[in-house]
């Protein structure tokens, strides 16, 4: 019965790429609606998956769901299994998928093709978080990439060829870093296997940990947006249609930092100890460097495009403390950022854009849209505190947990983090001042006038946006709901590999 | 073996043969009674099926294992399907040639596509020296013709003169070369001369002979800087030959050469103080490699034309392949020719999409493709399948091509052949590749061309492109079926 449950969390993977297909072959007015069941099935896929595990982690952290030989001439299978880490992710990844199709309600431009895109994408993210052979993780992280290009490429606004094609080829640039790398270790390892389990208890000679191992890290932490690496996230995200841009920075920068934690790190141990001060290095830098660059934006959507890479910044600093509550802090932290991001630029992208059609803070000022849109207002407030981490919301949590940890290891690191956050407070309380409280009060009451006749928030935009609050609200009120489920996983031979190579 | 023996063996071949001299006989009467080209291109072209669906059936029912003496004709099961490859792509040819070709030729037009398709069935079978070449040249001359075919266009008289000019050049290399080799070893079986000269301390005549060898392959695959003739020909031919040259003439060039050099011609040379391993055909096929993935890629950024990107994409693959090359000696030709037919298919397909919009809109310019999800739907499908089967992307066939070649050659342990750094740079030009192949994706699904009319699909083309394209599909998804039988 066990096994049988835990089936049910493929599911959300096969459902994606067979709505796909289902969305392609029906008449182009249902596809919203087939997305969004598409969506729904595969976020109560989800969570019936993640409930199971609760009840046999404890004995169980790590379950197999489907293992059997896919290309036996180079020891290739198709392995799929869970964990609470992986479960973590799938569930964010299943409700930013619904809140994305409720925020893409309006697009009546080949609604088709869009959602047919959309699916596919977020397919391939469920492939990745279930992926134990290597061959099979490439395969879904490649397959994200290419829907991502045309959603940008066609939905998109400013700029959109440019950075859907900068973020294609950053996307396409860190697999291949990647797949070098773990070409190399298949090769180092003998060559009979691509199984993530057997590679990792390889003892691969130090010398080749060296490289190989930032090789691959790099390879994955351009796609979380690691500092330098991070200049296709801003310019992708605002160019990105709304919903596409929520999967990027809720969803796709997670598969960055999800390949980190689950390939890198656990293939290399001993590179990966000698490189931890030198990545947490980069991930503070990345925070301050986001933040700042955050500060000084007249883009309503570069300062969150900019605050992603800061709050990513915080992922790659959890992930590089090598202790289990730094770990824990860096996976909450993606639940956290991609619930949070996800519906600040449904914010930016669908209930402003879509309504003022400026983005600029210069412009939307004046405009005083706390009178016309209360609704939004309340929203992006809310979010707002979420993203600075005000206690309450995941993000606290999760921000929390990382600076601990990195104290326990790096204690003038975990300082720098916390400056980050007070960066990150002042950027939102700027940008949330000037996009929608404006300042005085001289050219108020015409401006008012323009905004009587805007189109009134929508029941999907309502739907989505509690959605997102409230999974941020009670992960941040009850953080035991998803701690249940990523500190078992911290029990697994993966997890482990990381924690002993520190300790010893 | 009595004559009998060998008729079977050749079965397949006289069975080509033979429909050869019944297509001329039925479109020259055709012809004589003054019926309409199209009615003379359909009956021709299904001839071509007819004359394929025989030949497979004869390769998979009749041939018989078969060992001639010198090693003249030495059937292997890989060899045999291979051949069926060849057919595949021979009458997949054929039905794009049907619609799309220009001439009043049109028997002599499908005579010559058979002809040049038993050369290749002799390439992929022989394991002689003079054998291999005399059957390269037959494969070859029919192509130099076919590519001249449309007369009313000047660039395709170019393209059989440029063409035929470095084809020719090429095939004096070789002979130069395999006569050196000849002359050193006194033998034309590549077995006997594999065991000649892994015991021959290195010469400058046998450097000279590797040399040229190396030199005239170059030519024959469009491997940097023996490429040029590749983008004008590609350009200027009827589409559908370019298909066939790109795709029937890679598989079966890149099966021959392979033989030759892994069989014939020793990795490491002996010299008397021992091991000298640099200046053996192996390092000859690193400077290739690496000159072709470099110059084919970065050259593609800058095409406009459609089939002249596609040309420079096949020097890059060229490049990747002679890695598969390089990986041959020790690992088997496994990778090599699952790369080579994964990609066959892709390309046929793609000039297949190229001859559709080509026919519609009198152009391959990129922009002649703007918005073609909207003019056909069917055809932008398929040509995403093979644009992003090129470039590498899961879950189609060249993803999995790309990854057991690299795979491979990264396994290869104790050469001096740096093959890190080889793997590092196919994987760095892979990403340039990217670029360019999005640009006609782009084209394709993101442009919007508002007044471009809708572009209709002959049935044989669309049957072309559909089969093609769940083939490139399948062969991704299922890569094990493939690789059992290579």
């Amino acid at each position: 019965m066990v096994v049988e449950v835990m089936d049910m969390i493929l599911w959300t993977l096969y459902f994606s790429f067979l709505g796909a297909v289902l969305v392609l072959l029906l008449p182009g007015r249902a596809a919203k609606w087939a997305a969004l069941s598409v969506a729904v099935a595969t976020l109560a896929a989800a969570f019936a998956g993640a409930s199971e595990y609760m009840s046999v982690s404890a004995q169980a952290p790590w379950v197999t769901l489907a293992k059997s030989p896919w290309i036996p001439s180079l020891g290739i299978s198709w392995h799929l299994a869970a964990d609470g880490i992986s479960i973590t992710l799938v569930l964010l990844t299943a409700l930013a998928s619904v809140a994305g199709v409720l925020f893409s309600w309006n697009v009546a431009h080949r609604p088709k093709e869009f959602f047919a895109l959309y699916l596919t994408l977020i397919g391939g993210v469920y492939g990745v978080f279930f992926s134990v052979d290597l061959f099979l993780f490439m395969v879904f992280y490649e397959i994200a990439i290419i829907p991502k290009y045309f959603l940008i490429a066609v939905w998109g606004s400013t700029r959109r060829e440019y950075g859907a094609m900068k973020l294609a080829l950053y996307s396409f640039i860190g697999s291949a870093l990647s797949l070098a790398g773990i070409l190399a270790a298949y090769a180092v390892a003998g060559g009979h296997t691509f199984d993530l389990l057997e590679l990792a208890s390889y003892p691969f000679p130090p010398q080749f940990q060296y490289w190989a191992f930032p090789l691959v890290f790099v390879g994955f932490a351009i796609l979380a947006g690691m500092w330098p690496f991070h200049t296709w996230a801003p310019t992708g995200h605002v160019a990105a249609p709304t919903a596409a841009s929520m999967l990027l920075a809720g969803v796709v920068m997670k598969l960055g930092a999800y390949g980190c934690l689950r390939v890198a790190m656990p293939l290399f141990p001993i590179g990966l100890e000698e490189w931890s001060l030198f990545f947490a290095g980069l991930g503070v830098v990345g925070i301050i460097y986001g933040a700042l660059v955050a500060l000084a934006q007249t883009d309503f959507k570069f300062v969150i495009g900019y605050s992603s890479v800061s709050h990513m910044g915080f992922v790659i600093l959890g992930l590089m403390t090598l202790n289990a509550v730094g770990l824990q802090g860096a996976v909450m932290q993606m639940f956290s950022h991609g619930v949070i991001a996800g519906l600040l630029f449904a914010v930016v992208g669908r209930m402003v854009y879509d309504r003022t059609h400026t983005r600029e803070l210069s412009e939307l000022g004046p405009m005083q849209l706390y009178r016309s849109m209360p609704f939004v207002t309340v929203v992006f407030v809310l979010a707002g505190l979420a993203s600075m981490g005000l206690p309450g919301f995941s993000g606290f949590v999760a921000e929390l947990m990382i600076v601990v940890g990195a104290w326990r290891g790096i204690p003038w690191m975990a300082v720098m983090a916390g400056l980050g956050i007070l960066l990150a407070a002042a950027y939102t309380l700027r940008v949330m001042q000037l996009a929608f409280f404006g300042y005085g009060d001289n050219s108020s009451e015409n401006s008012h006038s323009d905004m009587s006749k805007i189109d009134a928030i929508s029941w999907p935009e309502k739907t989505g946006a509690v959605l997102l609050l409230a999974a941020s609200l009670c992960v941040g009120l009850r953080p035991s709901l998803l701690l249940d489920l990523i500190a078992p996983a911290m029990n697994t031979p993966l997890v482990q590999v990381i924690l002993k190579g520190a300790g010893s | 073996m009595n004559y009998g023996d060998l008729l079977r063996a050749f079965s397949a071949e006289t069975l080509l043969v033979l429909f050869a001299g019944v297509i001329a006989f039925a479109d020259g009467w055709l012809a004589r009674k003054g019926r309409a080209e199209q009615l003379r291109h359909q009956i021709a072209s299904g001839l071509l099926l007819l004359a394929c669906a025989g030949a497979g059936w004869s390769l998979v029912r009749v041939t018989p294992p078969c060992m001639l003496p010198d090693g003249m004709i030495v059937s292997t099961d890989v060899g045999i399907h291979l051949k069926g490859v060849i057919l595949v792509l021979l009458s997949f040819t054929g039905l794009i040639a049907a619609g799309t070709v220009r001439t009043h030729h049109i028997g002599e037009f499908y005579i010559l596509l058979i002809l040049s398709a038993i050369g290749m069935f002799v390439m992929l079978s022989t394991e002689n020296l003079l054998m291999a070449f005399v059957a390269l040249e037959l494969a070859s001359i029919a192509l130099y013709i076919l590519a001249g075919f449309d007369k009313k266009d000047v660039r395709s008289a170019e393209a059989a003169m440029k063409y035929f000019l470095f084809g020719g050049v090429a095939a004096a290399f070789l002979l130069f070369g395999l006569s050196l080799v000849y002359g050193l070893t006194g033998s034309l079986d590549v077995r006997v001369v594999g065991r000649s000269l892994s015991h021959m301390p290195a010469s400058p005549l046998l450097l000279t002979a590797t040399v040229m060898v190396m030199a005239g392959f170059a030519f024959k695959i469009a491997a940097a800087p023996f490429h040029l003739w590749a983008p004008d020909a590609y350009e200027g031919a009827p589409v559908s030959v370019a298909a066939f040259v790109a795709s029937a003439s890679k598989v079966a060039g890149f099966a021959l050469f392979v033989k030759l050099l892994t069989v014939g011609f020793p990795g490491t040379f002996l010299t008397r103080n021992g091991l000298w391993d640099a200046p053996s055909w192996m390092s000859l096929a690193v400077l290739l490699s690496v000159f072709s993935m470099i110059w084919g890629n970065v050259a593609a950024l800058k095409q406009k034309s459609v089939k002249r990107l596609l040309a420079y994409s096949a020097v890059a693959h060229a490049g990747y392949m002679l890695i598969g090359v390089l990986a041959a000696p020790k690992l088997g030709s496994n990778a090599l020719l699952y790369y080579a037919v994964t990609y066959a298919l892709a390309t046929v397909g793609a000039f297949g999409a190229v001859a559709a919009v080509e026919k519609s809109c009198g152009s391959d310019k990129l922009d002649a493709f703007a918005g073609l999800m909207r003019r056909s739907p069917f055809l932008a499908i398929c040509m995403a399948a093979f644009i992003l089967s090129l470039a590498g992307i899961p879950p189609l066939a060249g993803f999995f091509g790309k990854f057991y070649l690299f795979a491979a050659i990264l396994k290869m342990d104790g050469s001096s052949l740096c093959r890190f750094w080889l793997a590092g740079l196919a994987l760095a030009t892979s990403c340039v590749s990217l670029y360019y192949y999005l640009q006609i994706l782009k084209q394709v699904f993101v442009v919007e061309k508002e007044d471009a009319d809708t572009i209709g699909l002959d049935t044989p083309l669309r049957w072309v492109l559909g089969l093609a394209a769940a083939g490139v599909l399948a062969a991704g998804l299922f890569p094990e079926a493939l690789l059992r039988v290579l």
